[in-house]
């Protein structure tokens, strides 16, 4: 009996000390900052992003000679400084009619948030596709959590069965 | 000699500090610069304001309309012609706001010691400092780490991860000036990332002005219901 109790014990702290061994490894990776982070944050490439604006150029120069035009302005004299420019605003760090909510895909609002991720993407995006996808990304989740819940009824059910006979 | 060089440098820090205290608000021209992922532009121009007493971000847009926005606690609001037009759900509140972050003098870590996330790990190379901020552990929390860089105690760049450590977004922090006590960053570069597509944009200030007198009633736009 003693020696039961002495082999449980231990065989108790040997996994005690294999899960802590675990978990310090987890945190200490989770929180290390990795080379590829250090790459990411400092080796940042600025030319790809001024290179990306080199179409608007010509109204920048256009806008900066001429304070308080409106786009309608130009859109009467020299329309063609409006090409691929869209007439809507957008505020700093705002989602904008092509972007996303906090930068993270509409569906995974709906999958993770239920309704109110979908509200969340309705009321802050305007935007009838992105709602779209928020919904598919509920449905699924709701389809997903129907058959867990079916697969786990049932799988309850066989074992009651099983110790019916 | 020693005590007297001792003296004047208490006086000049708290000088320094007394300044950037006062640094209370903010007024510039703004222009944002957007080019979606399907490379169509949004440009953005006008003045911006923000009094970090009455948290209230108002953009005055002379282009490509002219229009009032307003962002107030969690709400935007739209003014044509001195008319409500709309108002909409922002998850950005100003007291969350670089402006804010700006005046507070909480610009070099992205404003992230107030917040949820907790400063887990400091490296050096170089002259740069390399912050890792982990997010906070609720289950339902968007976001993952960031990764924040700094240089002289001005921010330089920072990378925002999902939960699984992809980058969502990478930003600059440049062209910095040094107003009544404070560093401002006057150009922001941002690449958004979905997958493999992305999306840029430059957020430009020019004609800063810290603690304009007068012109209250610009500082706190007063909204009004639809």
């Amino acid at each position: 009996m003693k020696q039961t109790i002495l082999k449980s014990f231990s065989l108790f702290l040997a996994v005690l000390m294999f899960s802590f061994q675990t978990f310090a490894f987890s945190t200490k990776t989770s929180t290390a900052i990795t080379e590829n982070e250090i790459q990411s944050v400092i080796g940042f490439d600025e030319s790809e992003i001024y290179t990306a604006f080199a179409e608007v150029s010509d109204l920048d120069q256009y806008l900066a000679q001429n304070d308080g035009v409106t786009y309608t302005d130009i859109d009467q004299e020299n329309n063609t400084l409006l090409t691929g420019i869209s007439s809507s605003t957008t505020l700093p760090f705002s989602a904008s009619s092509d972007e996303l909510v906090l930068g993270i895909p509409s569906f995974f609002w709906g999958c993770v948030f239920g309704w109110v991720g979908l509200l969340v993407v309705y009321l802050v995006l305007e935007n009838k596709e992105q709602t779209k996808k928020a919904l598919y990304g509920c449905i699924a989740s709701t389809v997903v959590s129907v058959v867990i819940y079916v697969a786990v009824f049932a799988a309850a059910a066989t074992t009651t069965t099983t110790y019916t006979y | 000699m020693a005590k007297k060089f001792l003296i004047i440098s208490f006086f000049c820090i708290l000088f320094i500090g007394a300044f950037s205290q006062s640094s209370y608000r903010l007024k510039a021209d703004i222009t944002i610069k957007i080019r979606n992922r399907d490379s169509t532009f949004q440009y953005t121009k006008g003045v911006v304001r923000y009094d970090r007493n009455i948290k209230k971000v108002i953009y005055n847009i002379s282009f490509p309309q002219k229009e009032i926005y307003v962002s107030a606690d969690t709400t935007i609001f739209k003014y044509q012609n001195d008319k409500l037009i709309s108002k909409q759900g922002s998850p950005l509140k100003p007291e969350f706001s670089i402006f804010h972050f700006i005046l507070n003098n909480d610009i070099s870590d992205f404003g992230l010691r107030n917040s949820s996330y907790k400063a887990t790990n400091v490296e050096k190379t170089d002259d740069m400092i390399i912050t890792k901020w982990t997010a906070p552990i609720a289950p339902n929390f968007p976001l993952g780490n960031i990764i924040v860089s700094s240089k002289n105690k001005r921010l330089q760049s920072v990378v925002i991860q999902d939960k699984k450590g992809v980058i969502l977004s990478r930003q600059i922090f440049k062209k910095y000036t040094f107003i009544n006590g404070i560093e401002i960053p006057t150009e922001i570069l941002a690449v958004n990332y979905f997958g493999g597509s992305k999306s840029y944009q430059i957020i430009q200030f020019d004609k800063i002005l810290i603690n304009e007198p007068g012109h209250d009633s610009d500082y706190n736009f007063v909204t009004e219901k639809k």
